[in-house]
């Protein structure tokens, strides 16, 4: 099975297509590697960090960075090091399923209003309106702070309030999609509703989808992080970025490694989802021809 | 336009109450509420019922909410359980921090984005093109608070430059220079972290639809002068779809806020809101909620009225 490269220049697989528009975004390139670094990071965190997370030793407090704590050492002596990398597992996690929750949620409510229109559409986005005017930080601290700030209501709570976005978005691709004449055609033939949402429209619409994913764990991170700098996210001794920052804030005179590191990480993690995140909105246009 | 508008007006009555509803629901199911915060940890359950039957915590949610409605309509917000101060009060004292904060910050970010997003659109693909593409990027990108604390940390603790609490030095009082000082760190946190890299790439990408647009290139093959043909042709069909970015940037503005105030240890909303939230105050938190969004849905209806205002293609019927 060997292919000359080259050999059938004008049939490149869509896959190749979108790979090739997506190299050409170094910073992008750049993106990925970190992510996958990241990843791999957190996956390995207990081989990397070379202390626990939680071993205090109060002897050791506020120390800076050196060759034994690459990023120095907490109020109680903790490897600030150690409690990053472990944190990046938190960050991560909540990231993705917090996304997960509110692209499942909008896909839904998008395709469901824009294929069926009338009532159904009116209702579903009179309620997309009502979550989005929310003052969305505000709610989710309240209720957050309600009803407790384990790290899956955090998740539950980021993932219900971040879909309006999607929703509109989806919404507007089935609008349009549904008066394709591949969608005329399915329903001509007598396909199901639900077999022309899945099968016909929904493939259709995923390029946006996947764009609005990708920012969207972006968000995510950079809300789990507010609140626990809020000092309303994942509570202490299990380590997050966002709250070993709450917890240096108050120590910033003494030790600056304190917030430096730990901040530097959610900026990086963030601005690499937002690259990979605009390359993929260019690779992925299907109005850019090759 | 009359009928549009008292249409909106009434579309706007449902989305209020939901909002509303929502938030009494969320505040009020939640266990441990304000009589157990306000009393010792070891009061009798019979001291905390006590307190309730006085604040009427104890009465079904519904009744509580329909009592809420009919005091709000009235213009009664009802009064802190905290330190029993009236809430309009408390929101009056504090409202003219956030509301200088933020107008300054917001005018800081427009007055620097429009600019360079038309510059990056006339020399698209140049050097600086490019740097503010990477500046917008960074800024969407940054943790506001990290960001914050990393100019503290720089100007306050290092440098000494610049204070980093509060809006005046204790005890002086209202001092234009001091208080400009005092603002330079905020502002620079909310009007990068927020607005600054929205507004640049949204004046680019509007201004590079414009300038292909067939009326330009009339203008231009006129002889009319480049300068003119950019600044007075294009840039003001350009400027039009900034009116909706202004709709949706309206909730950022208190999460803004709710950050930076507390960051900066600023007495304005935002911070009332966070110790609010701390000590279960209900009706602080049911009063700053609705405010929010009433804001929320009131800027959306302006900036649809102005869009029709400045683009008269845009009819209302």
């Amino acid at each position: 099975m060997t292919k000359t490269p080259g050999s059938e220049p004008e049939h490149l697989s869509w896959g190749r297509i979108f790979w090739r528009r997506f190299k050409r975004h170094r910073l992008a390139m750049v993106g990925v590697a970190i992510l996958l670094v990241l990843y791999l990071v957190a996956a390995l965190a207990p081989q990397i960090a070379p202390y626990p997370p939680n071993r205090q030793n109060i002897l050791n407090r506020f120390k800076p960075p050196s060759r034994l704590h690459l990023f120095g050492t907490d109020m109680y002596g903790r490897d600030i090091f150690s409690r990053v990398v472990h944190g990046a597992r938190i960050s991560l996690s909540v990231g993705f399923v917090s996304m997960g929750i509110a692209v499942t949620i909008g896909t839904t409510i998008g395709a469901l209003a824009g294929y069926y229109g009338g009532w159904v559409d009116n209702a579903l986005m009179r309620l997309t309106d009502i979550v989005i005017s929310f003052p969305v930080l505000f709610l989710i601290l309240t209720v957050v702070a309600i009803i407790g700030p384990s790290i899956f209501n955090i998740m539950a709570v980021i993932g219900l309030t971040a879909w309006p976005g999607t929703a509109r978005l989806v919404r507007g691709q089935f609008l349009s999609l549904r008066a394709q004449d591949f969608t005329e055609a399915a329903r001509a033939l007598g396909t199901t509703d639900r077999r022309i949402i899945f099968r016909h429209i929904l493939p259709n619409s995923m390029a946006p989808i996947i764009v609005a994913a990708t920012l969207g764990v972006a968000t995510a991170i950079l809300v789990e992080t507010a609140l626990s700098y809020l000092g309303i996210g994942v509570q202490p001794p299990q380590a997050s970025w966002g709250n070993i920052l709450y917890e240096g804030q108050s120590h910033m005179r003494r030790a600056w490694w304190y917030t430096v590191f730990p901040g530097a990480f959610i900026f990086l993690t963030v601005l690499s989802f937002n690259m990979v995140g605009d390359a993929l909105r260019d690779a992925l246009d299907p109005r850019l021809k090759e | 336009m009359t009928k549009y508008l008292a249409r909106r007006l009434l579309q706007a009555v449902p989305l209020l109450l939901g909002i509303t509803m929502i938030t009494f629901l969320v505040v009020h199911l939640a266990p441990g509420g304000p009589a157990q915060v306000m009393i010792s940890p070891d009061a009798s359950p019979a001291d905390i019922a006590r307190i309730e039957r006085a604040l009427g915590l104890d009465r079904p949610i519904h009744v509580q909410y329909v009592m809420w409605m009919g005091r709000m309509l009235r213009g009664d917000f009802g009064r802190s359980f905290n330190d029993g101060q009236l809430v309009t009060t408390k929101i009056a004292e504090r409202l003219p921090n956030t509301l200088m904060l933020t107008l300054v910050s917001f005018t800081v970010a427009l007055a620097l984005a429009i600019p360079i997003g038309i510059v990056s659109a006339v020399r698209q693909y140049s050097a600086l093109d490019k740097v503010s593409t990477v500046v917008a990027l960074i800024g969407v990108s940054l943790p506001a608070f990290w960001f914050g604390l990393m100019l503290m940390l720089l100007f306050s603790v290092q440098l000494r430059w610049l204070p980093s609490h509060g809006l005046s030095t204790y005890g002086s009082g209202f001092i234009l220079g001091d208080r400009i000082k005092h603002l330079i760190l905020p502002v620079t946190v909310l009007a990068y972290g927020g607005n600054l890299a929205a507004y640049m790439r949204y004046t680019r990408s509007s201004m590079l639809e414009v300038i292909r647009q067939d009326y330009v290139r009339t203008a231009r093959s006129k002889g009319v002068a480049e300068r003119v043909v950019i600044y007075k042709h294009a840039l003001k069909n350009a400027l039009i779809p900034l009116i909706t970015m202004f709709g949706l940037s309206l909730p950022g503005f208190f999460s803004g806020a709710l950050i930076t105030e507390n960051l900066f240890a600023i007495p304005g909303i935002g911070r009332l809101a966070l110790q609010s939230v701390f000590t279960r105050d209900y009706n602080v938190i049911m009063a700053i909620n609705l405010m929010v969004a009433t804001l929320v849905v009131v800027g959306n209806l302006l900036a649809d009225i102005l869009y029709a205002v400045v683009d008269p293609r845009i009819r209302y019927d």
